[in-house]
């Protein structure tokens, strides 16, 4: 793999550090979905979720410089996201009078259960520790098709990324064959699939 | 399935929800015994339905406007010593009116500010189309100190003192902007940017 594709998130920290806007901003669009998605499975309101976007953001400023694994940025942000939701319930008293349990154990309307969001984030962090050795072009072009709730088209993703539609296929294709390969050698010993993976080895 | 090819052109199209029905369970099945694909296509999906679960296309904006204006005011804090000057981390105002409601001038506006070691929280209450009241109140800072607080607008100042709670009320101020200086006795523990 080379350079240019390698250190895709490595580099957009190095932005950050230096305080270029443009870069914060990319990297706000990369960790806001996982803020207001894990405030939203703590049942907390807009302006709650909002309120800890903030405070997640001020820790993010803060911690940038000593930031050591770029490509571990967004199990970092769910770190800090859960223990601000942590202590905003804390705050209301409610974690004292409920026991540690409770932001486990808060309604969740989504079918999975809290272990598995868990699951999910640490997976998540693995699959992004993945695209940080795609290319930035090829990174970019994954988080479009795959993680951009705005889901653009195939006209605005060739657009954006200066591709021409037809190669969009062919290179998606090629991107998750990439990802897969990355994927097997590391160890996805964990999560809410271990058990088959296990029973496969 | 090792010796299986994996389709990676058609498991974009699975991920999709866009094969037809015996495609869907011949792919499916080629997952099914990939722990690794079926890893990576769980994670996938999963990502993408919590990314338009996240209401990310309203939070967006607000969220870019939230941080530009956080980001500056720690570049501020971090030239003046002992993290006097306050970091705004909240301001409902940026947030977008829900669907069906009516734009209202008499929406409540909060804000929250981190200070040294505390924070300020701060409410503006309209009473008229361009004048407010500010209801204010400043935590963590240990009981039975004397904290004052005075609202700056080039040569006005309002002063205003705070109760045993913290508490502070500024009972009319106009539209503009305004810096907010904490005092303890005459010493400035805090200073933050505020416009109304």
């Amino acid at each position: 793999m080379g350079d240019n594709r390698r250190d895709f998130l490595e580099r957009l920290i190095d932005l950050c550090r230096k305080g270029d806007k443009r870069a914060w901003h990319e990297l706000i669009d990369l960790i806001g979905p996982v803020v207001f998605n894990l405030c939203r499975k703590s049942n907390l309101s807009r302006d709650e979720s909002f309120d800890i976007f903030g405070r997640v953001s001020y820790q993010l400023v803060n911690s940038i410089n000593s930031l050591s694994s770029p490509e571990k940025i967004l199990s970092f942000v769910a770190t800090i996201t859960r223990r601000q939701i942590f202590d905003f319930y804390r705050g209301l008293q409610i974690v004292e009078y409920y026991g540690d349990q409770t932001i486990e154990s808060v309604a969740d309307e989504t079918s999975r259960s809290p272990h598995e969001d868990y699951e999910i984030v640490k997976l998540r962090g693995i699959l992004f520790e993945a695209m940080s050795q795609l290319s930035e072009r090829d990174y970019k072009l994954v988080m479009m098709l795959f993680l951009d709730p705005e889901e653009p088209s195939y006209k605005e993703i060739s657009e954006k990324l200066k591709m021409p539609v037809s190669s969009i296929g062919p290179i998606r294709a090629k991107i998750l064959a990439r990802l897969y390969k990355v994927l097997s050698k590391t160890k996805w010993k964990f999560g809410v699939f271990s058990e088959d993976f296990d029973k496969t080895k | 399935m090792k010796n299986m090819k994996i389709e990676f052109s058609k498991l974009v199209d699975y991920i999709e929800e866009q094969l037809d029905p015996d495609e869907y369970s011949r792919i499916e099945k080629q997952i099914e015994n990939d722990p690794a694909l079926k890893n990576m296509i769980a994670v996938i999906k999963a990502l993408k339905s919590e990314a338009r679960e996240a209401d990310w296309i309203q939070m967006k904006k607000p969220s870019h406007d939230l941080f530009d204006r956080l980001f500056e005011d720690i570049k501020k804090r971090n030239c003046g010593p002992g993290k006097k000057y306050g970091v705004n981390i909240f301001d409902s105002g940026l947030l977008p009116i829900p669907e069906g409601i009516r734009p209202a001038e008499v929406e409540t506006r909060r804000l929250k500010y981190l200070v040294g070691d505390g924070d300020i929280e701060m409410s503006l209450y309209p009473i008229s189309p361009k004048s407010f009241e500010l209801i204010g109140q400043i935590n963590g800072i240990e009981q039975g100190r004397s904290i004052s607080v005075e609202l700056v607008r080039g040569r006005r100042r309002i002063a205003a003192k705070t109760n045993e709670f913290y508490l502070f009320r500024i009972p009319k101020i106009s539209s503009g902007h305004y810096s907010l200086r904490i005092f303890e006795g005459d010493s400035t523990i805090g200073e933050l940017q505020l416009e109304i």
